[in-house]
C-alpha cells in the first residue's frame, strides 16, 4: 500500500508570494528609514535605522532571489544548475544574516550615543538661549549705553560750545587740545584748528602769572576764579577769570588741564566806571556845599570890595589894593562857579541844537590859533545826525575844553580830529575829540576827571576844565569816556542822547519835527 | 626524545605565563604573547590548510541564524529596557524583532530536519514535488516550518509599520 502524498505545491506558491513581498517590504523600509534620516540627519538612530533596513534589505533580496531563482530552476528542469547555485546562495544568506545580526548588534551603542548627543544638545541649546539671551540683553544695554553716551555727548558738546565763556582742554604741558568757540574768538582767532597745539600758560597768559599759575595748577591741582590777563592774538590784554583743574594717572603724573576762562574786561571797565561816577558824585557833592557856602561871602567881598573902590581916587595905593582884592575875588568866584557847573548846581537851558553847528562854532573861535602853533584840526562831521537837546552855552564850554586840553597835549605839531556820527540807531550822537599828542598814562586814567586834577604845570590850568565838562555832560544823561595809549594821542567820546528825559523842549521839539513831516 | 623536548618547551611556556600572571601584567600584547607563543610550541596540533567537509556549511548557515537570534534579542532587550516601546512606531519594531527571531528559530527547525530527511522522502509529482506522508512526524513538521513566510513576511510588514509610524510622530514633531 503506497503511503500518502502531501503536495509541496502550496509551500512553493507561498514561498514564492512571501519571497516577493519579503523584497517589496525591506524596500519599503529602506524608503522610510530614508525619510526618516533626511528628516533629520543629524539624528543617529535614524542613521541606525537605515543600515538596520538596508541589512534587512540586502538579506531579503539574498534570501528571496535565491527561492526564486530555485523555483524558476526547478520549473524549467535545471536541478543540477540550481544545485551549484545552492551553497552559493546560502552562503550570501549566511553573510547576510551576519551582516543584519552585526548591525542590530550595535542598536545600544547607537542609542547610547544618541542619548548622550540629545544630553549634549539640550546643554548646547540651554548654553545657546542664555547666550542668545545674554547676547540680545548685551545687545540692548550697549545700546542703551550708547544712546545715553550719544545723549551725553551731544549735552556736553552743547554746553561746551554754547558756553559764552572759554571752556579749553590743554595737554599737561598746557598745548591746547580742544577749546571752544568763545575761547576761539576771545584770543580773535577765527578757527578751533588755529589754536590748537599752542600753548596756553606761554603764549596766551601774561606773565609772570603765567607760570605761576600753572605751578599753582600743578601743586594743588586746581586753581579758582584766578584774575589773570591774557594777550590776544593782535596783542591787546583782556581780563580774565581763570579756573582750571589738572588731571592724573592715578593721582600720579599730570596728563591734562581742564578749565574755564570768563572775560571781565567789560565788567571791570564798567566797576572803575561806577567806581569814577561815585567819586565824581561825591565830591560834586562835596564842591557844591563848599562853593555855596564860599559863593556867598565871596559876594559879600565882591560886593563890599566894589562899593569901596567908588569912594577912592584911583591915583591912591588903596585902589589898587582894592583892586587887587576885587580881581582875586573874581578868580575865586569864577572857580566856584566852575565847582558848581561840576555839581549840576547851576541852572541849564537846553533847546534842540545842531551839534555839528555847535562844533563848528567852537572850532571857528580855536582854529585860526591852533593853526598858528602848527595844529591842524579835521572834521568829519556826520550831516545825518539828529538834532540834540542842550544846553548850547554848556556844551560849548566843554568842547572848548577839550580842545585845549588836546592843544596842550600836542607838543610842536599834530593834528586834532573832531568828529559826529549818530549811534544806537540814532538815539544817540556820539562827538569825537581824538588827538596825537603825548597821551595819557594809564595810572592818571582813573584820576582825570578829579577836581582839582590836573598834571600841567602851575597856572596853565586850575584842574577843573575835565571835571566841569565831565558834570555838564552828565547834566544831560550823557557819557564821556577817555580811551589813551602814551604817546599814541587820547580820544575824548561823548555820547548824548538825542532827546534828555525829562526835556520838555526836546520833546515839544519832536512834536515839531513830526508836525512838520506830516 | 621528540618527548622529551616537548615537555621541556611546555614547562618552559608555563613558568613565563606563571611570571607574568605574577607581575600582574595586564598589557593585552603580554597577554597574548603566551598564547602565540603557545601556538609555536605546540605544532602538532595546528593545520595549516583545513579542510572543510559538507557539513560546515550548514553550520555556518545555522550559526549565522543564531548570531541573527541573539542579535534580535538584544535589540528587543534594549527596547524594552531603554522603554522605547511606549511609543508605537518602536513596538511595533520590538514585534517585527520577535517575529525575526521566531523565524529564525523556524528555519534553523526546518534546516536540522531538511538534513534529516533523505531524497526518499520526495516524490515528484509534474511540475512540483510531494513529501510521502509517513507514520512519523517529521514531514508534517517539516511542511509546517516551510510555510516561515507566514512569520517572516509579518515581521517585515511590522518593521514597516513601525519605520512608518517613526517617519509620521518624526513630522508631527
Amino acid at each position: 500500500m503506497d503511503s500518502p502524498l502531501l503536495p509541496m505545491a502550496p509551500v512553493q506558491l507561498v514561498d514564492i508570494v512571501g519571497s516577493t513581498l519579503m523584497i517589496i517590504f525591506a524596500l519599503l523600509c529602506v524608503r522610510h528609514a530614508n525619510r526618516l534620516r533626511l528628516n533629520d540627519p543629524q539624528n543617529v538612530i535614524w542613521t541606525y535605522l537605515l543600515w538596520f533596513s538596508a541589512g534587512l534589505f540586502i538579506f531579503s533580496v539574498s534570501r528571496s532571489v535565491g527561492h526564486l531563482v530555485k523555483h524558476v530552476l526547478m520549473a524549467a528542469g535545471h536541478p543540477n544548475i540550481w544545485y551549484l547555485l545552492r551553497p552559493v546562495t546560502g552562503s550570501l544568506n549566511s553573510i547576510s544574516f551576519v551582516i543584519l545580526g552585526s548591525i542590530t548588534l550595535f542598536f545600544h551603542r547607537v542609542y547610547s550615543t544618541y542619548r548622550q548627543m540629545q544630553e549634549d544638545r539640550v546643554i548646547i541649546e540651554r548654553a545657546h538661549a542664555d547666550i542668545m539671551k545674554l547676547n540680545v540683553n548685551l545687545e540692548e544695554m550697549v545700546r542703551e549705553r550708547t544712546r545715553e553716551l550719544s545723549a551725553s555727548e551731544e549735552k556736553y558738546r552743547i554746553i561746551f560750545e554754547g558756553s559764552k565763556d572759554m571752556i579749553f582742554i590743554c595737554d599737561e604741558n598746557g598745548n591746547f587740545t580742544d577749546i571752544n568757540r568763545s575761547g576761539v574768538e576771545l584770543f580773535g582767532f577765527r578757527e578751533n584748528k588755529e589754536i590748537i597745539g599752542r600753548n596756553l600758560f606761554e603764549e596766551f597768559l601774561v606773565q609772570p602769572a603765567g607760570k605761576r599759575i600753572k605751578n599753582d595748577i600743578k601743586t594743588g591741582d586746581f586753581v579758582k576764579d584766578v584774575e589773570v590777563k591774557l594777550r590776544k592774538r593782535n596783542g591787546e590784554e583782556v581780563i580774565a577769570l581763570f579756573s582750571a583743574t589738572s588731571r592724573r594717572i592715578d593721582g600720579g603724573r599730570h596728563i591734562s588741564f581742564e578749565g574755564t576762562v570768563k572775560d571781565i574786561t567789560m565788567r571791570k571797565a564798567m566797576e572803575s566806571q561806577l567806581l569814577q561816577a561815585d567819586k565824581l558824585a561825591s565830591l560834586g557833592q562835596l564842591s557844591a556845599g563848599v562853593a555855596h557856602e564860599i559863593n556867598n561871602p565871596l559876594g559879600l567881598i565882591l560886593g563890599y570890595t566894589q562899593l569901596l573902590l567908588r569912594d577912592v581916587k584911583q591915583e591912591e595905593q588903596l585902589w589898587d589894593d582894592l583892586k587887587t582884592i576885587e580881581k582875586h575875588t573874581m578868580n575865586c568866584k569864577r572857580i566856584v562857579e566852575d565847582l558848581l557847573k561840576f555839581s549840576r548846581s547851576t541852572d541849564t537851558k537846553k533847546t534842540s541844537t545842531n551839534l555839528n553847528e555847535l562844533v563848528n562854532e567852537v572850532l571857528a573861535v580855536v582854529e585860526a590859533n591852533f593853526e598858528l602853533d602848527n595844529v591842524r584840526i579835521l572834521r568829519k562831521l556826520s550831516q545825518g545826525i539828529p538834532r540834540v537837546t542842550v544846553d548850547p552855552d554848556k556844551m560849548k564850554q566843554v568842547f572848548m575844553n577839550l580842545l585845549m586840553n588836546a592843544r596842550q597835549a600836542i607838543d610842536e605839531a599834530g593834528s586834532i580830529v573832531v568828529s559826529t556820527s549818530s549811534e544806537n540807531e540814532g538815539q544817540e550822537v556820539l562827538i569825537s575829540f581824538a588827538d596825537d599828542g603825548c597821551g595819557i598814562q594809564p595810572s592818571l586814567i582813573d584820576k582825570i576827571f578829579d577836581p582839582f586834577f590836573t598834571n600841567k604845570s602851575t597856572g596853565m590850568g586850575t584842574g577843573l576844565g575835565l571835571s566841569v565838562s565831565y558834570g555838564i555832560i552828565k547834566d544831560h544823561e550823557g557819557e564821556i569816556s577817555v580811551e589813551s595809549k602814551p604817546q599814541h594821542g587820547a580820544v575824548f567820546n561823548i555820547r548824548l542822547p538825542i532827546q534828555a528825559a525829562g526835556s520838555d523842549e526836546g520833546r515839544s521839539h519832536i512834536f515839531k519835527e513830526l508836525n512838520h513831516e506830516r | 626524545m621528540k618527548g622529551y623536548c616537548s615537555d621541556i618547551c611546555h614547562q618552559r611556556a608555563l613558568d613565563i605565563f606563571a611570571a607574568l600572571l605574577k607581575k600582574r601584567q595586564r598589557t593585552p600584547l603580554l597577554w597574548a604573547l603566551p598564547a602565540i607563543s603557545g601556538l609555536f610550541l605546540y605544532p602538532e596540533s595546528a593545520f595549516a590548510l583545513q579542510v572543510h567537509p559538507t557539513p560546515e556549511g550548514l553550520y555556518a548557515h545555522q550559526i549565522s541564524h543564531a548570531f541573527l537570534v541573539f542579535s534580535m534579542a538584544i535589540l528587543v532587550f534594549w527596547l524594552q529596557k531603554r522603554r522605547l516601546v511606549q511609543e508605537r512606531g518602536w513596538r511595533y519594531i520590538q514585534v517585527s524583532c520577535l517575529l525575526f527571531i521566531l523565524w529564525n528559530i523556524d528555519a534553523m527547525t526546518g534546516h536540522v530536519i531538511d538534513s534529516k530527511l533523505g531524497a526518499e522522502a520526495f516524490t515528484a509529482t509534474g511540475f512540483s514535488r510531494a513529501l510521502v506522508m509517513e507514520k512519523a512526524i517529521t514531514p508534517y513538521l517539516y511542511y509546517l516550518l516551510k510555510l516561515d513566510h507566514f512569520i517572516c513576511v509579518p515581521a517585515i510588514v511590522f518593521l514597516y509599520l513601525g519605520l512608518r509610524r517613526l517617519e509620521f510622530g518624526a513630522k508631527e514633531k
